[in-house]
């Protein structure tokens, strides 16, 4: 079966002074239809980069898609002209963005931000595109919204602003909606109210959604896969369960305990310790063989393959080459687990 | 709304009666007096009738009190270097002529300021962007009175489209306007293009991109906008200074202006010439700056005008 979304193998690029930062490294992944896919990094890891590939919005220059491709509902999106570009944006596929506080226009009313795509890609005319942006309003769950229409941004707190980017990016129904951090600029009880929005949203309309985030509580809250990235590469990918019960990577095991947790007992968190590596010149071998307590000769060489396991877990680790030591062994042989 | 008008109302009143006494104050610590050429040819009988007349023989604070008397009757007084005519007829002659000068250069410069910069921005780093940029650049570093000459060599008398100088049909106010529009067109340009670069930048053009919108269209309803707002800041003293008429380039292409007469005005020590155009001036600023105040409230929802913070 055709996967909705298909990546494929993603490299970006982007030109500095300093020299070429290769952000994303060959980025390989796909979601389905009415799925969300949680993509996992920390800051730098290539997870935004990653998103607006799909959206076809690297600025260009200084970024460019080096090679791979992207391919949604059967289309090349890295292959398309900009007015084809412009017609799937918007209507086939949404975008929710981090900073609900900048990510709406300040000089213009709420209303029209949601109607403006309605006009362009719905040909509604202008008293339609704006009942239909009254109606989304009401959707994604903001009060009073007739009038709430005629305001403007800075009269929205930052979780009603958040919905209204929800709007926006659902106003046309598009079949993909990617999130980039939607929670990560709002209070904690707020992201839960954004969180279960969006899911409403999704399981309503069929909606797949790529779920970009650092944080793996709204992971676990949120995503049925998952994919971990680190360096501008997917070191590990599968369904949540699977990653939170079995995770196979060293780095999501760094992860993990760096996470707090509510159960069980009260552990001192433990970071991850250096920093990751430079992306002018990326290590030849694993980018988290510096930091990793498993780190073995090979890892600093060679690229390790994505080995699978149950239900399309995928690491790619050399600890899980057949002719890789235990782990146990490591641990017995002095290191730190 | 209408309290924080009346409020800016009063604080003009106030402004400008300041300014009027400052002027009146500095004005007479220069030394000379205004018949000081014509003392050595004139009885000193004739001399002491004209000082009588014009009351330059009171004491100062009595002047000073007559001039704030005509003052609120909107009487700026009569010159004293000329028997005929009031200052408020030398400002009524020459404002039109000074007047058209200024604002077609404050819609030249406007258009091609704001049309440059957007281009330089969405270009950055490329040629356009470099191109303007140097004619910016070469904008302000030539002074007009180095321009007016240049305009009128190429477009009066190489390639005669326009009349040299003088005074008379539209025609003759075009190489005036476009040698008073350049330098603020070149200072426009830089705003212009520095503002829309960081606008380009924000989330919401990005927002905006991802719905579907093509770029021309993002520049136009997302970008210029929020661009403009430094712009229209430069705009106020802009206009204050261009539409009430500037000596250089009147002086040069002969033009019937304002602008003579308040640096004739100084020489000769003419008093109320110098005290009528500054009261000109700074009214004509003191209203442009509340006229843009009002403008940053339509253009920007989230200024707000407020009596308590006016």
């Amino acid at each position: 079966m055709e996967h909705l979304l298909q990546v494929e193998n993603l490299k970006v690029n982007f030109k500095t002074f300093g020299g070429e930062v290769k952000a994303v490294r060959g980025v390989t992944f796909h979601v389905d239809k009415g799925e969300t896919v949680a993509i996992v990094g920390e800051s730098g890891c290539g997870k935004s980069v990653t998103a607006q590939a799909i959206m076809g919005l690297i600025p260009s220059p200084p970024g460019r898609i080096v090679d791979g491709s992207i391919r949604f509902n059967g289309q090349e999106i890295t292959a398309m002209s900009k007015e084809e570009l412009h017609r799937i944006r918007g209507t086939q596929i949404g975008m929710v963005f981090q900073d609900p506080m900048t990510a709406l226009n300040p000089t213009m009313k709420v209303g029209s931000q949601i109607a403006e795509g309605l006009i362009r890609h719905r040909n509604l005319g202008k008293q339609e595109a704006k009942q239909k942006a009254v109606e989304m309003l009401k959707l994604v769950g903001i009060p009073d919204a007739a009038k709430r229409a005629e305001q403007y941004p800075h009269e929205f707190s930052g979780g009603m602003r958040q919905r209204v980017v929800i709007a926006i990016a659902l106003a046309c129904s598009p079949e993909l909606v990617i999130a980039d951090e939607p929670t990560t600029a709002l209070d904690v009880t707020v992201q839960a109210q954004i969180l279960d929005l969006m899911r409403d949203l999704q399981q309503q309309n069929n909606l797949a959604i790529v779920l970009i985030t650092h944080d793996l509580g709204v992971v676990a809250e949120a995503a049925q896969r998952a994919v971990v990235m680190y360096a501008g590469i997917v070191v590990e990918t599968g369904p949540v369960e699977e990653i939170f019960a079995r995770p196979k990577h060293p780095y999501t095991w760094g992860l993990m305990k760096s996470m707090p947790r509510i159960d069980g007992a009260k552990e001192r968190l433990v970071p991850i310790e250096g920093a990751p590596p430079d992306l002018f010149n990326p290590p030849h071998g694993c980018p988290f063989a510096a930091r990793c307590d498993y780190a073995m000769e090979i890892c600093q060489r060679q690229m390790p393959e994505a080995t699978d396991f149950a239900d399309g877990h995928k690491a790619a680790c050399w600890l899980h080459d057949e002719r890789a030591p235990k782990i146990d062994e490591l641990v017995a042989a002095g290191r730190q687990v | 709304m209408a309290r924080y008008l009346f409020k800016r109302f009063l604080m003009m009143i106030l402004t400008l009666w300041i300014i009027v006494t400052l002027t009146f104050a500095v004005m007479h610590l220069i030394p000379g007096d205004p018949f000081a050429s014509e003392s050595d040819r004139l009885p000193p009988q004739v001399l002491a009738n004209l000082q009588a007349k014009y009351h330059l023989d009171q004491p100062l604070p009595v002047q000073y009190g007559i001039y704030l008397k005509n003052l609120l009757s909107f009487d700026l007084g009569p010159s004293l270097k000329s028997d005929t005519r009031s200052v408020n007829d030398m400002i009524g002659d020459g404002f039109s002529a000074s007047a058209t000068l200024g604002l077609q250069a404050i819609v030249i410069a406007l258009c091609f300021g704001i049309l440059f910069g957007i281009i330089a921005a969405l270009n950055r780093n490329k040629w356009p962007d470099y191109l303007f940029l140097g004619l910016a650049v070469v904008g302000i570093a030539i002074p007009s009175f180095l321009m007016a000459p240049l305009l009128i060599n190429f477009l009066a008398i190489k390639i005669p489209l326009f009349p040299v100088a003088t005074w008379g049909t539209w025609m003759h106010t075009v190489l005036p306007s476009l040698a008073l529009a350049f330098s603020p067109l070149a200072i426009i340009t830089r705003y212009m293009r520095s503002s829309m670069i960081e606008v380009m930048n924000q989330n919401y053009i990005r927002t905006a991109e991802a719905k579907g919108i093509p770029t021309a269209l993002v520049v136009i309803r997302h970008g210029i906008r929020n661009a403009i707002l430094p712009v229209v800041t430069f705009l106020g003293p802009l206009i204050a200074s261009l539409i009430t008429g500037t000596f250089v380039v009147e002086k040069i292409f002969a033009v019937p202006g304002i602008g003579k007469y308040f640096v004739d005005g100084i020489f000769n020590r003419d008093y109320p010439v110098i005290l009528g155009t500054t009261i000109f001036y700074s009214t004509i600023l003191i209203t442009t700056i509340l006229i843009i105040d009002i403008a940053y409230t339509l253009i920007d929802p989230r200024i707000k005008l407020s009596s308590r913070e006016g």
